[in-house]
């Protein structure tokens, strides 16, 4: 007979399993599966700017369509070697041989409006007029200066005003002086405003003409498709992170042709500015996005960038961001650095810089010293008082110990003036003027600074 | 702790009384215990894993080798690993936390195999292949349905058996469990709203991945061969 003992074997056999899982379990992470990654971003609100001034002007034309007169207002400063530039194109000729595009020339006036205060609460404008020879001298511009162009068909070497439509008003460091051809979808000015509207027939004898008009802020092309006003920011997000700070755009606004974006760092209480850079297409490609105006680019749509960014580092920039008031994304002339405080800086999307930026990195100082007997008294309870050193109003109260030591454990930075008060006297015998300074943390943020101080009582 | 209760296993099935006459089977059944060190591109954090095999030994072959065929089966619970998927943001008021986010996720594997083991005395080295599926079971919470997948595997390895008795040993094995058609990306547990579309780079780029994969296993495995008393030769088929 044969014997089986299953059972026993099978338990056993149970049991050891049962076990390698519990082993295993013992092991197993436990760990919550989202874990926080760093330093947390301090948002920035972002939002279009309000008061943002583009470049604009008008245009009147003569009832003979030989005489126009062009006004511009508002352009921002050009960097060295840049010209502002007016040219006529025909939108009509879109054929391959024949010239659509004249450069123009003419008289000249500038007229700089400057305020001068007469009293306390009342100030009068004056304006001076220039008057140079030729468009290409407009190099510099604010919202004071109004530049007023007059064209007549003589200066056109036998052509006509009302041969064209448009005027384009473009940046440029090369002069065009001769003719030329534009393509269909060629991105040409910043400025444009048309005069003729042509019926599309060969003849412009059947076309009308607007005497008056207003210029628009905007890429032009003969394709009147693929114009673009310019409308708006997009959306955009961003915050500081550690000593970085990251600003995302999405559907950012192709920049006319001759512009590009920058951000910056404004002080609106000390007007310093720092400039952050221009934009960057998303990590990991970063490519550089200064030629947006013009670039062709998968990063972008035939009017907008889909996604792109600004990347900067407080130590590269030796800065700390919480010296700053206000985050500014500004369209500005390529090539140059409008700084923000200028009139006529073109501002596009801006930011208050939040108090956290400030509260959390900047932890504040302290006032720590001793106090010593001339006469060998006792020092334990003097009072030490840090007050304003302007008002005398005490803000902190500490003692003295038994040895004189005392400390403010926090202060906040900035000036003080620290009394000592013996015991049992009511009018302090020493004082001292000290400053809690900001200092750089091993992290990067601002700290407050720890001020000794000895002061002594009789 | 995990030594301590696989002494306490292993006391437990050697406590069987021997009385008669020991039959052994033609089977041998294995519990492993063991690490799973996944493949850097599995985006899978090592994780330890339990498993089952049973190899049926077909007979002798000559200098003492012995083939058997069987079946195996392992499960483990890896949690992926979060720095290999997209970080999330997670905003607070005027504060945005950065975050990894990882799942737990169920792994079985199942197949047949083959052994091929070289009797020398008490220490048998074995060598084994074979093929079968895995599965993959993810978080039905953090993914908000219950998925899963399966997929084509292969192993390969080798080991030591070290025979206490007539029916027990201890067997130390390796292998590499090959994962095919793996699919990285089915592991992430982020959602595209919620992914971090600001900083970018708050990570380093993940590791490379391939969609075949050599994840290295190994084990502590005690082996038993389950028998009867009886008189010599009524040998269990």
């Amino acid at each position: 007979m044969t014997m089986f003992n299953p059972g026993r074997r099978l338990a056993a056999l149970g049991a050891a399993l049962v076990l390698s899982a519990a082993a295993a379990a013992c092991n197993n992470d436990i760990n919550g599966p989202a874990k926080v990654l760093g330093d947390p971003i301090l948002n920035l609100s972002l939002g279009p700017a309000g008061n943002a001034v583009m470049p604009g002007g008008s245009y009147t034309l003569s009832a003979n369509k030989d005489t126009l007169t062009i006004t511009l207002t508002n352009l921002p400063p050009l960097p060295a070697n840049s010209r502002y530039q007016v040219l006529l194109v025909d939108s009509q000729t879109v054929d391959s041989t024949t010239n659509n595009v004249r450069p123009v020339s003419g008289r000249l006036i500038t007229q700089t409006r400057a305020k001068q205060p007469v009293t306390r609460d009342s100030a009068i404008f004056t304006t001076r007029t220039d008057t140079t020879l030729a468009a290409s001298s407009i190099t510099v511009g604010d919202t004071n200066r109004t530049f007023t162009l007059r064209v007549v068909n003589a200066d056109l070497g036998g052509d006509a005003i009302a041969n064209y439509s448009h005027i384009l008003v473009t940046v440029t460091s090369a002069l065009v002086i001769a003719p030329g051809r534009l393509e269909r979808v060629t991105r040409k000015g910043f400025l444009v405003a048309r005069f003729r509207d042509a019926k599309g027939t060969p003849s412009r004898t059947d076309d009308t003409f607007a005497l008056s008009g207003s210029f628009t802020f905007g890429s032009w092309t003969i394709n009147a498709s693929t114009r673009q006003p310019f409308s708006g920011p997009g959306s955009a997000r961003g915050g500081f992170r550690g000593t970085n700070i990251y600003v995302t755009f999405n559907s950012l606004i192709r920049p006319p042709e001759g512009f590009q974006y920058a951000a910056w760092l404004i002080d609106d209480r000390t007007g310093r500015q720092v400039r952050l850079g221009t934009l960057v297409t998303p990590f990991p490609d970063l490519q550089s996005l200064a030629n947006f105006d013009v670039d062709s680019g998968s990063f972008r749509t035939s009017g907008a960038i889909v996604q792109s960014q600004l990347r900067a580092n407080a130590d590269s920039l030796g800065v700390v961001f919480d010296d700053f008031t206000r985050f500014a994304l500004l369209l500005e002339p390529k090539g140059s650095s409008t700084p923000p405080s200028s009139a006529s800086a073109i501002f596009v999307v801006t930011a208050a810089i939040p108090q956290s930026v400030s509260s959390r990195h900047s932890a504040p100082g302290q006032v720590s010293g001793t106090v010593t007997s001339g006469s060998g008294a006792s020092v334990t309870g003097t009072t030490l008082i840090l007050a304003n050193p302007t008002t005398a109003q005490a803000l902190l109260v500490a003692n003295a110990d038994a040895t004189g030591k005392f400390l403010f454990r926090v202060v906040n930075v900035g000036a003080y003036k620290l009394y000592a008060v013996p015991p049992g006297s009511a009018t302090p015998s020493d004082s001292a003027s000290i400053t809690v300074g900001k200092i750089r943390a091993a992290d990067g943020s601002s700290v407050g600074d720890t001020v000794r101080v000895t002061l002594r009582i009789p | 702790m995990r030594s301590a209760l696989l002494v306490a296993g292993a006391v437990l099935l050697g406590a069987a009384p021997a009385a008669a006459q020991i039959v052994p089977s033609k089977w041998d059944v294995g519990t492993h215990i063991g690490l799973t060190r996944f493949d850097k591109g599995a985006a899978l954090k090592d994780a330890p894993f339990v498993g089952l095999d049973g190899t049926y030994r077909l007979g002798s072959r000559p200098a003492g080798a012995v083939l058997g065929v069987g079946f195996t089966f392992a499960a483990s619970r890896p949690q992926t690993r979060g720095d290999q998927f997209p970080v999330v943001s997670l905003n607070v008021g005027d504060t945005t936390f950065l975050e990894t986010v990882a799942q737990n996720v169920s792994l079985l594997q199942y197949g047949a195999q083959a052994m091929l083991s070289f009797a020398t005395g008490r220490v048998h080295p074995y060598l084994f292949g074979g093929g079968g599926f895995y599965t993959m079971f993810l978080d039905s919470r953090q993914n908000e349905a219950n998925r899963n997948f399966t997929k084509p595997m292969a192993i390969g390895g080798g080991g030591v058996d070290l025979a206490v008795s007539e029916t027990i040993g201890f067997r130390l094995e390796a292998r590499d469990l090959y994962m095919r058609n793996y699919d990285r990306n089915r592991l992430d547990p982020t959602v595209s709203y919620s992914r971090d579309q600001l900083v970018f780079n708050a990570l380093p780029l993940p590791d490379k991945t391939s969609s075949a994969l050599h994840n290295l296993q190994m084990s502590l495995v005690f082996s038993y061969i389950p028998s009867r008393r009886g008189q010599p030769g009524s040998q269990t088929p």
